[in-house]
C-alpha cells in the first residue's frame, strides 16, 4: 500500500442474512401434497396421518403439545376411547369417499389458518392439537394394515383392509407405502409394529402407521405364510465352520471405479469362498433332521453372511422348500472385471419368490480387525481396506408372516449404522431382526451386542445376530493366544433382560432357537393402549445339534 | 413347482381373508394372479378350477388353515415375566 493511501471500506450489510423467507404452513403441506385442501380432506387414513403428523415433526410441535393434553376430554381414557370410535367408524364410510364428519370438522380447524411460517406451529396450540388427534384417529383406523387379520371384520372393514393390502403391494418401482394420494417422493407411510416405550419424537405418536422420509432406501413389504400358533423353532447353523485366511484378498476396484483413490492408504478386499468339497445341503438337512428329532417341527433355518455360494443357496433352497421350512442365509456371489462382488440375504419360503436383499455398507477392515482375524500376511494393517462389493440397490425387507410377527433381515454393517436402514426400522419397529454377520463371536460386551439392545430398547425388536464358527475361531482378540470363544449368536429382546449368548459346544453342528410370542400394552405418548397386541418374540429354547458321525 | 410372486402373495392373503369381499371384487383380484397362482385363487374363492394340480390344492389349503390358525391365536395378556427366566441350555454343559 502506498504511503498515504486509505485502506478499502469494507461493505458490511445490514443483516447477515436475506430478507428472511421462512416455510409457511401452507408452503410445506402443497409440497407433500400439491393438491392440498384446507376443507377436504382425502378419505384415506394412511393419507390424513401423513399430512397431520409430518407439520408436527416438521415444527417440532408434537412435544409443546402434550403441555396440553387432552384436547377437550377430562381423561386419556376418554380420549382413547373417543379416538378408537372414530378410527373404527372410519373403516366403515372410507369407501363412500367421504370421512366421519368429526374427522372433517377436526381437519377444517387444523388448517383453518396456514398462513404463518412453519416454525410457529407450536404458537398455534388449538391446531396442533387438532393435527394430533387427527393423526391418532387415523392410526386408530388403520389397525392391522399389512398384517394377518386376527378377527372377524364386517364386510367393509374388509374392503378396507384389501384396499391397504392393495396399496402396499404396488411397490415394484419405488418401494412400499399405504398411502393412496401422496406420492411416494414426498412422504410414505407405512405399517408399524412398536411403538417405542421410551423418550419422545413423533414415532411415539402412533401405533399402526410409520412415517418414513426420504428414498435413500426403497421399504419393501412381503407377506408370507408361517403356520405356527404362539411359538416356532429356528435352526441356526453357523457355517461355514472354518474360515481360513486365505479367503480374504485384496482385489483391484473396477476399471472407472474410485480412480482417485490413494493405494497407500486405501483399497478393496475380497472374500473368497471356499471351492466345494463340502456338500453343504446335504450336511444341513442331515442337521435339520437330527434337530426335527430332537425338537419336533423346525420352521426356519438360519445361516450367516457369505456362508454359501449361489450354487449352494439353490440347491439347500430346494430342499428345504421340498421339506415346508423357510431358508434365511447370506449368499456371496463372486465379482468379475465388470462387476462388482454381491454380498446379499436371500430370504426363500417355500412356495413363494425368493426375497433378496443386498449389503447397504461396505465393512472397512482396518489395523486391529486385520489383526483380529489374523490376517496380517493378506492385507496389509497400515492400509484400510474396504470390502468391494456394490452398494447402489438399496432395499429393506419387511416379511409380514403372522399378526405379531413382522421380521427384518440385515447383513452386518447395517445393523450398526444408522442410516438408512436405522431410521427406518425405528419407524416401523419390526418384531423381529435377525442380523447375519461375518464376525468374531458374539460376547455382550461386542457392538452387535450393543447395536441389538440399542433396538430393543427402541422400537422394541427382539434381535438374533449370527455368525459363523469359522470366523468366531478365526478372530483372536489383541493380546490372546487363544481359540475364539465360539459363541455363534446372541438374543436381545426388550422384555427378558440383558443380551443372552448362544453357543456351540463342541462337536454340535447347529442350535435350535425356540421363540414364543409374548404379547404386551404399549402406550403411545397421546395416552393411547394398543390392548395388548404389541408382540414380542421372546427366546424359550435353546438346544445343540448333533448329528452324529459328522466332522465341525 | 408353484412360486408365487410378490403380487400373488399379497392377492391371496387377501382373497384368503377377506371372504365377505363382493363377488365381483373376488374376481377381480383373481384376475391380477399369475397363471400358476390362479387355480389356488379360484379355489379360496369357492370357485372350481378346471384341473387344478395336487400342488394348488395344498397351497390353497393351506392358506385356508393359515387364515384360521391367526384368527384363533388372538393376542392376550401374557405374563412378560415369564420371559425373564434364562433359556435352559438342554442337552450339554
Amino acid at each position: 500500500m502506498s504511503e498515504g493511501a486509505k485502506p478499502a471500506a469494507i461493505e458490511v450489510s445490514d443483516t447477515l442474512r436475506p430478507p428472511a423467507d421462512p416455510l409457511r404452513f401452507k408452503e410445506y403441506m402443497l409440497m407433500l401434497y400439491p393438491r392440498f385442501s384446507a376443507v377436504e380432506p382425502p378419505r384415506w387414513p394412511p393419507d390424513v396421518f401423513a399430512l397431520s403428523i409430518a407439520p408436527l415433526w416438521k415444527s417440532a410441535s408434537y412435544a409443546a403439545v402434550l403441555n396440553h393434553w387432552p384436547a377437550q376430554q377430562d381423561s386419556s381414557v376418554a380420549w382413547s376411547d373417543l379416538a378408537h370410535k372414530l378410527g373404527a367408524g372410519w373403516r366403515k364410510v372410507w369407501n363412500q369417499g367421504s370421512v366421519p364428519a368429526e374427522v372433517l370438522e377436526k381437519w377444517r380447524g387444523a388448517f383453518a389458518d396456514t398462513s404463518f411460517p412453519l416454525s410457529e406451529l407450536s404458537k398455534h396450540q388449538n391446531q396442533c392439537q387438532l393435527l394430533l388427534e387427527l393423526a391418532a384417529i387415523a392410526d386408530e383406523a388403520s389397525v392391522g394394515l399389512g398384517i394377518p387379520v386376527q378377527e372377524d371384520l364386517s364386510p367393509e372393514e374388509e374392503q378396507f383392509q384389501d384396499h391397504g393390502n392393495e396399496l402396499l403391494s404396488d411397490q415394484h418401482q419405488h418401494g412400499a407405502s399405504l398411502c393412496e394420494q401422496l406420492d411416494l417422493s414426498r412422504l410414505r407411510v407405512l405399517p408399524k409394529m412398536h411403538c417405542p416405550q421410551s423418550g419422545l419424537t413423533i414415532r411415539s405418536f402412533s401405533h399402526h402407521l410409520a412415517l418414513c422420509f426420504g428414498d435413500e432406501i426403497k421399504p419393501m413389504w412381503y407377506q408370507r405364510r408361517l403356520s405356527v400358533d404362539s411359538a416356532f423353532n429356528l435352526l441356526v447353523v453357523p457355517w461355514p465352520y472354518v474360515v481360513i485366511p486365505r479367503q480374504f484378498r485384496s482385489c483391484d476396484p473396477l476399471p472407472e471405479e474410485l480412480s482417485n483413490i490413494d493405494p497407500e492408504n486405501f483399497g478393496f478386499f475380497t472374500v473368497d469362498h471356499p471351492d466345494g468339497a463340502d456338500d453343504v445341503a446335504e450336511k444341513i438337512e442331515k442337521i435339520l433332521e437330527a434337530a426335527r428329532n430332537l425338537i419336533g417341527d423346525i420352521h426356519g433355518v438360519v445361516l450367516p453372511e457369505l456362508s454359501l455360494s449361489d450354487t449352494e443357496h439353490k440347491k439347500l433352497e430346494l430342499a428345504l422348500n421340498k421339506r415346508g421350512t423357510f431358508l434365511v442365509a447370506g449368499v456371496g456371489i463372486p465379482g468379475d472385471s465388470a462387476h462388482h462382488p454381491a454380498n446379499e440375504v436371500r430370504v426363500s419360503f417355500p412356495t413363494y419368490d425368493r426375497v433378496t436383499q443386498h449389503k447397504h455398507h461396505r465393512w472397512k477392515l482396518e489395523e486391529h480387525q486385520i489383526t483380529q482375524y489374523g490376517l496380517g500376511s493378506r492385507l496389509d494393517p497400515v492400509i484400510q481396506w474396504w470390502e468391494h462389493i456394490a452398494v447402489g440397490d438399496r432395499r429393506l425387507g419387511f416379511i409380514s408372516l403372522l399378526p405379531w410377527l413382522v421380521a427384518t433381515v440385515l447383513i452386518c454393517e447395517d445393523l450398526a449404522r444408522p442410516d438408512p436402514v436405522g431410521d427406518l426400522v425405528r419407524a416401523i419397529g419390526p418384531n423381529l431382526v435377525i442380523a447375519l454377520l461375518m464376525d468374531g463371536p458374539q460376547l455382550k460386551e461386542r457392538w452387535s451386542a450393543r447395536y441389538a439392545t440399542s433396538l430393543a430398547d427402541d422400537p422394541g425388536s427382539s434381535v438374533l445376530s449370527v455368525t459363523s464358527l469359522g470366523m468366531a475361531k478365526l478372530s483372536r482378540p489383541r493380546g490372546s493366544t487363544a481359540t475364539g470363544n465360539p459363541v455363534v449368536a446372541i438374543w436381545k429382546d426388550a422384555k427378558s433382560g440383558g443380551p443372552v449368548q448362544i453357543d456351540l459346544p463342541q462337536e454340535h453342528h447347529g442350535i435350535v432357537l425356540s421363540i414364543s410370542r409374548l404379547n404386551d400394552e404399549e402406550w403411545s405418548a397421546d395416552g393411547r393402549g394398543d390392548g395388548a397386541t404389541s408382540g414380542y418374540p421372546a427366546l424359550t429354547g435353546v438346544h445343540p445339534i448333533r448329528v452324529e458321525g459328522m466332522g465341525v | 413347482m408353484i412360486r408365487l410372486n410378490d403380487i400373488d402373495s399379497a392377492t391371496l392373503a387377501t382373497i384368503a381373508q377377506y371372504q365377505q369381499l363382493p363377488t365381483q371384487r373376488k374376481h377381480t383380484l383373481v384376475g391380477r394372479l399369475s397363471d400358476q397362482a390362479k387355480p389356488i385363487g379360484l379355489i379360496l374363492i369357492g370357485d372350481e378350477p378346471e384341473n387344478p394340480s395336487a400342488e394348488a390344492v395344498e397351497i390353497a389349503k393351506d392358506f385356508r388353515e393359515w387364515t384360521l390358525r391367526n384368527r384363533k391365536s388372538r393376542s392376550s395378556v401374557k405374563a412378560v415375566s415369564a420371559a425373564k427366566a434364562e433359556p435352559v441350555l438342554v442337552g450339554v454343559r
